[in-house]
């Protein structure tokens, strides 16, 4: 852009006060030439700025409208938010970690209540029939026969996708999903190999369970 | 009041959807709630009764998906 180099180093005989009556000038032609310059620099301003938007806004534009991804019928339906891909729209990840903890531990009374497990310490403990489970943070001992002398606790561990998940609902889920298929724990122990006998049922009335 | 099938993942509890019981289409939600569960392994449990769902309906408004647990 020559004139707008021109522009950027015109040179100082250009100054009002140096400039004095020139051929078809006007008595205050330093000015107009000053404000031509400015003008100039003014208007080359926005076509630089113009022309760099788009050469930048075209990959973002066809990012946001990439025809190649699959549309989602219902989002035109309802209008509201639906997951493409792994990116959630709504949810506890727009909030800070003090509100994701909240979040979570109503999340985990909700379920306690629902699978009327009990809350003992840093355990919940599930009864279904006469199997009664004690589930930690990403721990869970079984007690088969609770009214059994012969039984023994077994533990296992077991582990999320989620690793970051919040404790609460990492314990929340193992309670749901226990509740409604006690027979997790074995597929967890035999997934983990630690199935083991832990503590015997006397521990228990020690106050270890 | 909007329904809201929900997860749990590293943000904490993430709503994937939400939508007027009354008015959705329960087949788009329910085909939506499939393709969630075919591509995460994760089911669709009843956040009222806590039991696991086969399929959603307009009496549900709060399904929890729950991803597989494994063991560690």
């Amino acid at each position: 852009m020559p004139w707008l180099l021109l522009a950027l180093t015109w040179p100082a005989e250009c100054d009002v006060a140096s400039l004095g009556r020139r051929p078809g000038w006007q008595v205050n032609g330093g000015a107009n030439m000053v404000s031509l310059t400015v003008s100039l620099a003014f208007l080359a301003l926005i076509a630089w700025r113009l022309v760099f938007a788009r050469l930048q806004g075209k990959p973002i534009a066809k990012e946001i409208v990439d025809p190649r991804l699959p549309r989602n019928t219902l989002l035109d339906r309802v209008g509201l938010a639906v997951i493409v891909g792994d990116r959630f729209e709504r949810g506890a990840q727009n909030v800070d970690l003090f509100e994701q903890e909240d979040r979570a531990k109503a999340y985990l009374r909700r379920i306690v209540a629902l699978t009327e497990a009990m809350q003992i310490g840093d355990n919940y403990v599930l009864e279904i029939g006469t199997t009664r489970f004690h589930v930690h943070d990403r721990y869970v001992r079984r007690l088969r026969g609770v009214s059994d002398p012969k039984f023994e606790y077994e533990e296992t561990c077991f582990c999320l996708q989620y690793t970051r998940l919040p404790t609460n609902e990492q314990i929340a889920r193992a309670l749901l999903a226990l509740a409604n298929n006690p027979a997790l724990f074995d597929r967890w122990a035999a997934r983990s190999q630690r199935l083991r006998p832990t503590a015997r049922r006397s521990s228990e009335r020690r106050g270890i369970g | 009041m909007n329904a809201r099938i929900v997860t749990f993942s590293n943000h904490g509890d993430t709503t994937l959807l939400e939508y007027d019981p009354a008015s959705a289409d329960m087949d788009e939600v329910n085909k939506v709630v499939a393709e969630y569960e075919a591509k995460t392994g994760a089911q669709p449990f009843d956040m009222a009764t806590g039991e696991r769902i086969k399929k959603v309906t307009r009496k549900q408004n709060e399904v929890l998906m729950v991803h597989p647990i494994s063991g560690g």
